[in-house]
């Protein structure tokens, strides 16, 4: 079994890997004790830039979550930036035989009790506003999906301050 | 801690590039250490005298002469890209340093983040 952050290592010497080119705070420690025991528990800030349906970066961010949280590791909250935001949408309606990205991310950050932050500027400028933004811009309708909060870049800095690893998930391309 | 925003895609065709920007300045916003580092097309963010209006964007010039007021710690352009795109320190803005190795570079910086 490969650990949450053997993985993120794994990410970091292969760039090509589908939405994935940006790896924060790397640790080259990691390459050189490839052993269980050496393994440290991280806790990691996910930055989500690139968005559900046109990039694969939403699954990728998912499937490394979940992968990191089954490893014991803690993730500190994930990001939403970018084109990223449109992973909140409470509007996204995917054919039935499609997975809801927006959906599936929203339950997994519920069952983890994991915050999930969209930055505003991004969210404003791509249509994607919670109540009060609807009501400070004189907008028809709101649509951001819950757990998901509106809240600044302030969110990230924060981020790549209180945990020990920061992940870009890209759309890449 | 110190953090290296790599922008490597050109302005104008995407988003991207803007947001890195905002990214930059929100750090150096929170005193937090943070340099920028042009790289591929991205060194063409550097131009000066950009004309955008038949694009209808705003130039870009304008945001980078802001970094340093910002509190952006210093910004890099990867020599062998801007040789690539005929960039010499006369054709860029103020303030830009040149980096003859981002491998150096990027080891002197504890965090490290790429435009999207």
């Amino acid at each position: 079994m490969i650990s949450g952050a053997l993985r993120a290592n794994k990410f970091a010497e292969t760039p090509a890997f589908a939405g994935v080119f940006a790896i924060g705070t790397l640790d080259p420690y990691f390459a050189e004790t490839d052993t269980m025991a050496a393994i440290k528990l991280q806790n990691y800030t996910l930055v989500i830039t690139g968005a559900p349906y046109s990039s694969q970066a939403p699954q990728t961010a998912l499937a490394f979550a979940r992968s990191a949280v089954a490893a014991g590791h803690t993730l500190d909250r994930v990001f939403l930036y970018g084109e990223g935001v449109h992973l909140a949408s409470a509007l996204s309606a995917p054919p039935s035989d499609e997975t809801s990205w927006p959906a599936e991310w929203a339950r997994f950050l519920k069952d983890n009790d994991i915050p999930g932050v969209a930055c505003v500027a991004s969210a404003l400028r791509r249509g994607l506003v919670n109540e009060s933004e609807q009501k400070r811009y004189e907008l028809p309708a709101s649509n951001l999906l819950e757990p998901f909060v509106i809240a600044g870049l302030g969110e990230w800095v924060e981020g790549t301050m209180a945990s020990s690893r920061v992940i870009y998930f890209h759309a890449g391309g | 801690m110190s953090t290296l925003i790599v922008i490597d895609q050109p302005p104008y065709g995407t988003w991207a590039g803007r947001e890195a920007l905002d990214m930059a300045f929100s750090l150096a916003a929170f005193d937090q250490s943070v340099s920028l580092l042009f790289t591929g097309a991205g060194v063409n963010w550097l131009r000066k005298f950009q004309e955008t209006s038949e694009v209808e964007q705003k130039s870009v010039e304008k945001n980078l002469s802001a970094a340093p007021i910002f509190g952006v710690e210093a910004m890099y352009a990867d020599a062998a890209a801007c040789v690539r795109y005929r960039l010499t320190l006369e054709d860029m803005v103020a303030g830009v340093a040149m980096s003859e190795s981002s491998s150096d570079l990027f080891n002197q910086y504890a965090h490290t983040a790429f435009a999207g």
